[in-house]
């Protein structure tokens, strides 16, 4: 299907064809960077005071990505769903925490002798009513499917977060064999995503970065996580699709290993956590970034101006002339103390400054943090 | 085994989380005629130590601390009943929550375990907590330290609706109010009036414990 713009009829941009995203990952890119902002947003949930104001935005800047999410089926936690992470009764996590206690881990972990209880085959990607969600048509763009949690933010849906991390000492097999079942559960939706919908790649969230270090070590980190992304990872390209991975935080150490296992995308370099001229100066044209501008400081507490600085430095630093490799998006969501006007700078900035740089090659701007502090007034 | 090998090899054994191992060693060190304290500082503490140091390099992550920290308080439990009255120091209190509009709590967690592995007794009050809660919490337990936590641009300006109310309700005076979480900075802390803020929750657990211990 070839890209139609005259189906944009708002936007204020070219959008980028499938052809040339995928380009653009691979590093055979002579297009500006481009734009996949809303599988960051959640729009509805997030933006409920502003949303039609934000999907005036969308619409007038458009994603040359798009992704789609699973649904939840209509009987989501009722008898008879096959959806359920945990079908063992009254023991999901999902419909019995309490989160005005103590923690969320201390009323929501499960025991291991639960979870071994869970059915084999929940939560069945195939059960009829989980289609993706506000599904359209082809319209030439790249396409993808959106699943949460990978590999570590699994292990803590079901174990909490403090007894996952001892897990990795106290429980090795059974972590294991916990994250198995999950990429059973993941093959599928590969699969579905692939046969279904012929999507072009599948995007999964999985924070293992913290803000100053990873969650774990190299050491675990090589012990399960490597070994789970690669297998998805191949599974994923032996069906023709791309992986892309959001993972907050510092994760500095790993992105050797999810160079040489074969991701795709990788999202989004976090400010303050990493360096990012370090990053690109080591892993230049080795992976596609999928940088993300920073939300803690910047996005809401900076001016546009500001917003439109950082953008500039964030296309100078990652966009490769002649190969791309750079995607562009939010480092997180746009929650509701950032600014419009920083949201409308943000998107503007970022096709106006890429379509410059394709056309004239990169800059030298830097980030607004390099010369003043940006902080909240409240 | 010489008392300095037992004693070392509680330590390796704490850092490598051999949890299931610490009661059984420390009843054994017992009986061979070691005293709680000497166990305790020369063994708990000292693979504690040896964590946080490590921590500090950046060749231990939250695991390894997580671990050592439950390890000292199986340990501690065995070791308790066995030392003299008075022989540990409480170094007081210290009241422990996340923030209103953030559910956000390994921070919180860690700071919890660390402190009370270190002789602090805690009171936590959960996450998504409200001001109101904060002061009720000050005004009945009358903690030494306060130490919120946040994740959220939009939770971390709860910080200061905390610290007025204490101020509103003289409260504020004799509580050292610490804050930490990813957004937070230095400049920030001090702009909403806390009075300690540390990037990670072990650098806070240092901190206390070098100004109370």
């Amino acid at each position: 299907m070839p890209l139609d713009q005259s189906k944009f009829p708002k936007a204020k941009k070219d959008l980028l064809s499938r052809e040339e995203v995928k380009a653009m990952i691979k590093g055979k890119g002579f297009t500006r960077p481009a734009q996949c902002v809303t599988p960051i947003l959640y729009l509805p949930s997030e933006q409920p005071i502003r949303q039609k104001e934000m999907e005036q935005i969308i619409e007038e800047y458009p994603d040359d990505a798009v992704f789609f999410e699973y649904t939840r089926p209509k009987n989501f936690g009722k008898p008879g769903d096959r959806y359920v992470w945990c079908d063992v009764e009254n023991a999901d996590p999902l419909l019995h925490k309490n989160e005005d206690e103590v923690g969320i881990d201390e009323k929501t972990a499960l025991e291991w002798d639960i979870i071994e209880q869970i059915s084999p085959d929940v939560p069945d990607p195939y059960f009829p009513e989980c289609l993706v969600q506000d599904f359209f048509e082809d319209d030439g763009r790249y396409r993808g499917i959106f699943w949460t949690r990978l590999s570590f933010e699994r292990l803590w849906h079901f174990r909490g977060m403090t007894d996952t991390l001892m897990d990795f000492y106290l429980n090795p097999d059974e972590v294991k064999a916990l994250l198995l079942k999950l990429r059973r559960i993941i093959f599928k939706v590969i699969d579905r995503s692939v046969d279904e919908y012929n999507f072009d790649a599948i995007a999964f969230t999985d924070d293992i970065g913290m803000q100053d270090r990873p969650f774990f070590s190299e050491d675990i980190f090589l012990e399960f996580i490597k070994p789970h992304y690669k297998e998805v990872i191949d599974y994923a390209h032996s069906k023709g699709m791309d992986v892309w991975l959001h993972t907050c935080g510092n994760v500095e150490p790993f992105i050797p290993h999810m160079i040489e296992i074969g991701l795709d995308v990788l999202h989004p370099i976090q400010k303050y956590s990493m360096d990012e001229e370090k990053i690109i100066e080591q892993y230049r044209d080795k992976i596609c970034f999928w940088a993300g501008m920073e939300v803690q400081r910047i996005l809401p507490f900076g001016s546009p101006e500001d917003v439109r600085q950082e953008m500039r430095f964030l296309i100078d630093t990652f966009y490769l002339p002649d190969k791309g490799r750079l995607v562009l998006a939010s480092g997180n969501r746009f929650r509701h103390d950032i600014p419009t006007e920083n949201i409308r700078a943000f998107f503007e900035e970022l096709y106006t400054y890429g379509s410059y740089v394709a056309k004239h090659g990169v800059g030298k701007h830097e980030s607004p943090s390099k010369d003043h502090t940006v902080l909240p007034d409240r | 085994m010489s008392h300095s090998e037992i004693l070392a090899n509680i330590q390796e054994k704490v850092i490598k989380g051999k949890i299931k191992e610490i009661e059984q060693l420390c009843l054994s060190a017992l009986d061979e005629g070691l005293s709680a304290m000497e166990i305790l500082e020369g063994g708990l503490l000292m693979a504690m130590q040896r964590v946080a140091e490590a921590w500090k390099n950046g060749t231990a992550f939250i695991p390894e601390v997580l671990i050592t920290a439950r390890a000292m308080n199986i340990g501690l439990a065995v070791l308790e009943p066995q030392l003299a009255k008075g022989e540990r120091k409480n170094h007081g209190k210290v009241v422990i929550g996340t923030v209103l509009d953030d559910l956000h709590d390994i921070g919180k967690n860690l700071i919890g375990l660390m402190l009370k592995s270190r002789g602090f007794e805690i009171v936590d009050l959960g996450v998504n907590v409200k001001p109101e809660k904060f002061v009720d919490a000050i005004k009945e337990h009358k903690p030494q330290v306060l130490c919120m936590s946040a994740l959220l641009t939009t939770s971390m300006i709860h910080f200061r609706e905390v610290v007025s109310a204490l101020e509103e309700n003289d409260l504020r005076e004799n509580l050292l109010i610490c804050v930490g979480g990813a957004p937070v900075t230095q400049a920030y802390a001090q702009q909403v009036k806390a009075d300690v803020y540390t990037p990670d929750a072990v650098s806070l657990a240092d901190l206390l414990e070098a100004r109370f211990a």
